[in-house]
């Protein structure tokens, strides 16, 4: 599965922290994603697949939990949920 | 927010993830979606749209072990949520309701320790992350595509399993509950821990 930002989200990232506010232009309040969320945000360019995200993140963070794969599957389901991202291909 | 005010506002970056952002070695951490602005306690009242999780009084649930559910003595009591609901007072219908539930432990467990998931769902729609994980997160998508009509209340009823097949290894363990989704006020999470006792 290949993922890209919804073009109905405006974005707003401070270099500085690394935090990113989105707000899909359908939604009243904003969410911010820090840390690993912000991370994955960036990853999701529309051209690495999900195995790529989660490989370039394990290759960049140590997993001692075995975690990862998991947690990052529920976070972009969370992100499809809220419609901040879609599937490669799909248009708004 | 403050520091939003002086950020820099871009377009989705065609270049793609900068590796200068991640230092190999870094701790891995849960991500999660954060609401940037507070969601007022929910009311009846002003024109509001209401969610709120649902508990038996006391906070009392049952864990159905999911491996041997009609082995007595094998349940397990706890705390968590019954539900959640949602009241409709904005004024209009809601339109489609959707959103995610997730279940993460907490601490972050060892490979032999349980997995909570719901057990049954009603009230919507639930699809859950095929298939659900041996170990870890346990991940599902809600949906109520008719959503909810203004002055009405949508009642959603849960219950959870755990994994295993050893209660001993269960009782005590934690869980963080994160229901969220986007209602007509913005995106809503309703957190609450689950323990297994």
């Amino acid at each position: 599965m290949i993922w890209h930002h919804s073009n109905l989200v405006a974005e707003v990232r401070t270099q500085s922290t690394g935090r990113v506010a989105l707000l899909h232009l359908d939604a009243t309040q904003p969410v911010v994603l820090e840390g690993t969320a912000a991370t994955i945000w960036e990853l999701l360019d529309g051209r690495r697949d999900q195995a790529d995200v989660i490989a370039e993140l394990e290759a960049a963070f140590e997993d001692a939990a075995g975690q990862l794969a998991a947690q990052v599957e529920a976070f972009l389901a969370s992100l499809e949920a809220q419609r901040l991202i879609e599937p490669a291909g799909s248009t708004n | 927010m403050s520091d939003v005010l002086n950020a820099e506002v871009t377009s989705n970056e065609e270049g793609g993830f900068s590796r200068r952002r991640v230092v190999k070695g870094v701790a891995w951490s849960v991500p999660v979606l954060v609401t940037a602005i507070a969601v007022p306690p929910a009311s009846a009242s002003g024109g509001k749209f209401e969610a709120l999780l649902d508990f038996n009084t006391p906070d009392t649930v049952n864990f159905v072990q999911q491996t041997r559910p009609a082995v007595a003595g094998q349940n397990r009591p706890g705390k968590g949520p019954i539900g959640f609901h949602l009241l409709n007072k904005s004024g209009a219908t809601s339109g489609p309701i959707v959103g995610t539930i997730t279940i993460t432990p907490s601490p972050a467990t060892a490979t032999s320790d349980p997995v909570v998931g719901i057990n049954t769902f009603s009230g919507g729609t639930l699809t859950v992350m095929t298939p659900p994980p041996a170990v870890g997160t346990f991940s599902a998508n809600f949906s109520l595509p008719g959503g909810v009509a203004n002055n009405a209340t949508a009642t959603f009823l849960l219950d959870f399993y755990y994994t295993g097949t050893s209660k001993t290894v269960a009782i005590g363990k934690q869980f963080n509950l994160t229901v969220s989704f986007t209602s007509p006020t913005g995106l809503l999470a309703l957190p609450a821990v689950l323990q297994l006792n």
